[in-house]
């Protein structure tokens, strides 16, 4: 097994590389389903700990040649699980907006009931399996991360690919992503600041969006509960008239269903909501990978501070100037301690170049895959976002039409009676 | 002009009594319309007090034989004459379930901008007009209350009607004053069960109306506020759109809808509060119903009082027979003479023969109150099955003529997004 190096493609990417080309991506080849969900206890009799795995099934399809993939297999993952997975891949490929896990909890729910922390109430527990599902899928679809070894053992093999991941634990270190204001950089790369503030706007947009549906449904929800009072309220007048009584009813039945006809609806309707908060959280992905170019920038920016500081000081030491301290206390170096010293400069400085000259072909070549991968997620997003609008204006079209069959119902059956 | 009796069918009715069977009604023969609304000022001129008049026109369809009409009329009426002629032909038949004024304010009204107390807002001062024809209308449709002399002046003569009114008017603070001075009707020994029925129903449909007027409000509140915020989608949409290269057009077109569904809102209001006015008046009505009800009792009453007179008084003529003599007198030992006892007898007898005239007088009354009582409330009851069905139904196409508004919104929304690539 090769040494893991610091290379953004990734040790195993290389390997792949000759049959990249014509083998597509894993989901071309793979058939992935989150199909189950189970609830799961551990620990002692009295510390009784409760959590939900999800059945992650895959299956070959036939002819495919994608190596190392076996041809079924089914094992059940935790969430948390997946969060490892995520993590190792961000910091594996971090030039990639990388795809996004379901929420943890439940954001911009229009009622108490499913604003809840109830991380076990079997509707949450069922969009998060169609959330981790949509996940694994894109995940397989990205060209690049699609090849990682760490991916296909997550799926596949049961145990194992969590050793895999401590042979990369050091990777996680080596660039401290967490920091850092990109006001620092001397020549900041526009095209980042732009897509940085696109992910900001983008974010602020799409949360403004579900707020918004939040009151809607609200209201939505309320407005046609209340029908089931005049339900009541028919049924109770019509016990009280003689000829009016069956009409009063009939109308009364008709608001009953009316009041009932929301259910459905909103039942659907999460699951558009669900992929527009799909794309909030990759909007933060989006300017994570910013951030990081800003970092990769930054670190070259200083090693290239070191070494014209380091220039500077050969110079000084060239013309005889000596340090401070040597001037105050009058001291003067040898012409062999001058020597001496002009060498372990040069030699650092040759060191530091070379140091520069590395973190500028990683940033270039950083720069270079991340603008690639954030032109597939512009494309994307512009491919997805447009499904999501067109399938609400779709819902809604549903849902009126839903609403204008009760009424009309309630209205050619009023007319009938004489 | 004759007195007016006591008679509850009105003495003008009498006039008319031969020909009335081939007459019809008088909204067969006149057309009756309230066109206007105006804004008058009176009063000094610091002190300027506003109302409103509405214009009255009536003309009389070609070849009508209906005695003094006009051909032509146009007037104007302020709201408080209405009420006064309103309160005239309640206390003129009180056996009659009286149609209804509109409101005097707002009541159940689904937002605070309507439910102020202006009486001069547009729409309100609209919606009057609409209810003081309605109510001239039904008026003018009713067998009895139609053939009024009152009401003919009031719907033609500009002047002189109030003066009739005056005629009537000692009668008129007679009738208020029985009303007032009200009993339980638990008070009766022989209470009529179809008028306890005829009132628990007035007040049953009075709740079921109200609750749904409530109901109404606030759906009313909670679509209006949906709709606007779409208003909100269409903001949000066109910021977004203003970051997006591809995805703006979409964007743009998908807020423009959003605004378009915040503004099909405004008319369906407007056509409802039509619907609710329909509600409302039978919300009166049944007060109206209610009231019928009550003077029965009330005259039902007087009957029994005046039965308990009749009653006393027999029991004191028995008791002056049979030599037995007041409390005073055992008490005080005086025994009253032959002569005084005799004299008593006779001051007695002709007491009891007066009183048993009034009970006579107020029996015959109270049958033919109830005879035309439970006439009325029975053509009440044929008009408010017709009525409330019509409103119902109403109610119901209007539902379907907004949901297909929204239907059409969303439709239009969707196509236009499909059609992007």
């Amino acid at each position: 097994m090769e040494q893991p190096t610091d290379d953004c493609e990734g040790a195993v990417a290389q390997q792949l590389d000759q049959e990249q080309e014509s083998l597509g991506t894993l989901i071309d080849h793979l058939e992935i389903v989150v199909t189950e969900a189970e609830k799961r206890t551990n620990g002692a009799l009295n510390i009784r700990e409760f959590y939900t795995v999800y059945l992650v099934e895959t299956k070959l399809l036939k002819g495919s040649k994608w190596p190392n993939s076996r041809e079924l297999s089914s094992l059940w993952r935790r969430y948390s699980q997946f969060e490892m997975l995520k993590l190792y891949l961000e910091n594996m490929y971090p030039f990639v907006v990388c795809p996004c896990l379901p929420e943890k909890k439940s954001v911009y729910s229009w009622n108490a009931a499913t604003n809840s922390s109830d991380t076990f109430d079997p509707d949450f527990v069922d969009r998060r399996r169609a959330g981790l599902e949509t996940f694994l899928i894109r995940v397989a679809s990205h060209p690049i991360i699609c090849r990682d070894v760490v991916l296909l053992m997550f799926l596949q093999q049961n145990e194992g690919w969590q050793d895999k991941l401590k042979d990369y634990g050091a990777h996680s270190e080596i660039m401290p992503w967490d920091l850092l204001l990109p006001s620092r950089l001397k020549n900041p790369d526009k095209r980042f600041e732009v897509y940085h503030k696109y992910g900001s706007d983008l974010h602020l947009n799409i949360s403004s969006t579900l707020k918004l549906r939040s009151k809607a449904l609200e209201k939505q929800y309320c407005l046609h509960k209340l029908h089931a009072n005049y339900g009541r309220v028919f049924s109770e007048w019509s016990a009280i008239e003689k000829e009016m009584g069956d009409g009063l009813q009939r109308a009364g039945h008709y608001m009953d269903s009316y009041a009932s006809c929301i259910d459905s609806t909103l039942e659907e309707e999460e699951l558009v909501a669900d992929q527009l908060k799909e794309y909030l959280y990759l909007a933060n992905s989006l300017q994570s990978v910013c951030r990081k170019q800003q970092i990769m920038q930054l670190n070259l920016e200083r090693a290239m501070a070191v070494v014209d500081s380091k220039n500077i000081e050969k110079q000084r030491i060239q013309q005889g100037k000596s340090s401070l301290m040597s001037r105050l206390f009058g001291a003067v170096d040898s012409e062999e301690i001058r020597e001496a010293k002009l060498e372990e400069l040069e030699h650092k400085i040759t060191q530091e170049n070379n140091s520069v000259i590395v973190a500028q072909a990683d940033l270039n070549k950083f720069t270079m895959n991340a603008l690639e991968d954030i032109q597939r997620f512009q494309n994307q997003k512009n491919q997805d976002l447009k499904e999501t609008i067109r399938a609400f204006a779709t819902l809604q079209v549903k849902a009126s039409r839903k609403n204008l069959t009760v009424w009309t119902h309630m209205r050619d059956c009023l007319t009938s009676i004489p």
